[in-house]
């Protein structure tokens, strides 16, 4: 249903969706029979494709050609891809979307390869953009969600930390790719250079929103709609803004502890939330959430009159308020 | 160029890819990124034979070294438990050097290298998952998957700037290398992909590793002593690599 209501949101764009999804298909056959099979099960598992939306959003901007946005959104949604399988190799992860990762499927070592592969055909397609700032903002925003991520296992497992660390974590590790794929669609329309600037701190906004929306979702959504055992982040030893607003917590905090050290039960589980889907901690998270929200749609009013305004603002309210 | 000399600018060279992917957390769990003196020498080995070798081109090598820097690095991951915070930032650390490589390749300017990369890239990844597909291959076939998987990204850094006349050595050179890889482990009692890959089809694998690396090494040296294209001094110094690498 919600994914439904994100498709109507799109459907403006549906023929330019269709362009991109049979490139993603293109880009990701190989004549690895395991490649092929795991990259086509990651396709078909689906995905909001939200980068590519905001890249062909943002080069409406300017002069809009499908055949060569596309050059630049199959990509963004490539590299999203490609980390998601590796980003389930260190977090261990057997289910994804409601199916095995890769992972699971084989092995780590095909996961790695299955990563490097997408990587490399998401690069292979931008080479058919010429403008060099493209090559600069992809590849800096590349390094940058890897530094997002190596930020990330260093403070794995901590729960006394900064609600800064957090935020810098999540900046590099989701605002940064919806942040460039709005300035790379901006290049490839050849916006001014102001629209740009806009078009990407929108993108950085919605991001910063977008991730705390999920790291609500996975205390307050159900096993079966996230495709993964709610509470995993914490699990995982990911501590998130709904965590840090709960851990002073008296009956919540030993109950986190456990969560992270490993040794937490299934009851045990259930009760941790019971307890944060009760407390304040998610309004809290979701009121910075709503200020990301709110800057986000500050950026759209700064931006020249075109009628995609109302698609990204209306993509960014349902990016705020979504419950999948 | 004296061997010393070659040891020397592939030193200097090895530090300044060390440099350009200087990050202390990664320096502490997965040390320094993984590339080895025999790759950066055939990398490098039209420069070292003297030919003109511009600013760009010098770049262009540090881009390609960082790659092969990323790949290997995820060779370091385990297939089945790969949870340890070394394990997990060795995955990262590949990750954030193919980030660094394209960054490279991005500042010499030149779209068509990027994408030549890219292509060794996901053919050398190709490769490697084939390894794991079962099927049944000559001894040529499985050679000439090594031969991709260890030297694919130099292929095309050469062809790139017509200096195709140096990739037998990068391809041969690279081989042998790994094949002696795979007879030390074997020797000390490890099983890699390779092995098992060949060993669901050949009885005695570690014979037929010894007659890959006889041969290999016989013709190469043949053609590295007998190439009127490479000067003396680097000669020497494949020669004595290839000595080096059968005693092993």
């Amino acid at each position: 249903m919600e994914k439904m209501k994100l498709k109507m949101l799109y459907a403006d764009l549906k023929s330019d969706i269709d362009v991109i999804e049979k490139e993603l298909e293109k880009a990701v056959g190989s004549s690895s029979h395991f490649l092929n099979e795991a990259s086509l099960h990651l396709l078909q598992a689906g995905g909001k494709r939200l980068r590519p939306v905001f890249v062909l959003l943002a080069a409406k901007f300017g002069q809009y050609d499908i055949q060569k946005v596309k050059h630049v959104a199959v990509p963004l949604e490539l590299i999203h891809m490609g980390s998601l399988v590796h980003d389930d190799v260190i977090d261990n992860s057997e289910m994804r979307r409601g199916r095995p990762t890769v992972k699971a499927q084989f092995n780590n070592r095909i996961a790695m390869y299955n990563g490097d592969f997408i990587f490399a055909r998401a690069l292979e397609h931008m080479t058919y953009i010429d403008e060099a700032e493209a090559h600069q903002v992809l590849s800096k925003t590349m390094v940058e969600i890897c530094i997002g991520e190596i930020l990330q296992v260093e403070d794995k497992r901590t729960l006394d930390q900064n609600l800064r660390d957090y935020f810098r974590r999540i900046k590099r590790k989701t605002a940064i790719l919806i942040a460039s794929s709005c300035r790379l669609g901006a290049i490839a329309g050849g916006t001014d250079a102001r629209t740009a600037w806009h078009l990407e701190r929108f993108g950085y906004y919605v991001g910063m929103s977008f991730q705390i929306i999920d790291d609500i979702l996975d205390f307050t959504s159900t096993d079966k709609k996230l495709g993964k055992p709610a509470g995993s982040d914490l699990m995982q030893g990911n501590v998130t803004l709904p965590a840090l607003y709960a851990r002073s917590d008296a009956a919540i905090r030993p109950l986190m502890e456990k969560a992270l050290d490993g040794s937490m039960t299934e009851s045990q589980r259930q009760d941790m939330l019971r307890l944060m889907r009760k407390s304040d901690a998610m309004k809290r998270a979701q009121h910075v959430s709503d200020l990301y929200l709110e800057k986000a749609l500050r950026e759209i009013d700064a931006l020249p009159d075109n009628k995609v305004k109302k698609s990204l603002r209306d993509i960014a309210l349902y990016m705020g308020k979504r419950k999948f | 160029m004296i061997a010393t000399t070659i040891e020397q600018r592939v030193a200097q060279f090895k530090q300044n890819i060390f440099m350009k992917l200087h990050h202390r957390t990664l320096l502490e769990y997965t040390g320094q990124p993984v590339v080895s003196d025999d790759e950066l020498f055939y990398l490098l080995l039209p420069a070292l034979n003297g030919e003109r070798w511009s600013d760009k081109q010098d770049l262009a090598a540090i881009g390609v070294a960082i790659n092969l820097a990323a790949l290997n690095t995820h060779e370091l991951i385990e297939e089945f438990d790969a949870t340890s915070k070394a394990q997990q930032l060795a995955v990262l650390a590949g990750d954030l050097y193919s980030g660094a490589y394209y960054a490279t390749l991005a500042e010499v300017g030149d779209v068509l290298l990027i994408r030549t990369i890219t292509e060794a890239v996901a053919t050398i990844s190709e490769e490697k998952t084939k390894l794991y597909e079962n099927a049944q291959q000559t001894m040529d076939v499985w050679l000439q998957m090594l031969t991709t998987i260890e030297s694919d990204s130099i292929r095309h850094f050469f062809k790139h700037y017509h200096l195709e006349q140096y990739i037998p050595f990068a391809e041969n050179g690279l081989l042998l290398n790994r094949l002696a890889e795979e007879l030390a482990a074997l020797s000390k009692g490890e099983t890699t992909l390779f092995y098992k890959a060949l060993a669901t089809h050949h009885d005695d694998v570690e014979a037929l590793l010894r007659q890959a690396q006889e041969m290999l090494a016989t013709t190469y040296e043949n053609v590295v002593s007998t190439s009127p294209l490479v000067h003396d001094d680097v000669k020497e110094w494949i020669v004595s690599r290839i000595h080096e690498l059968k005693t092993n």
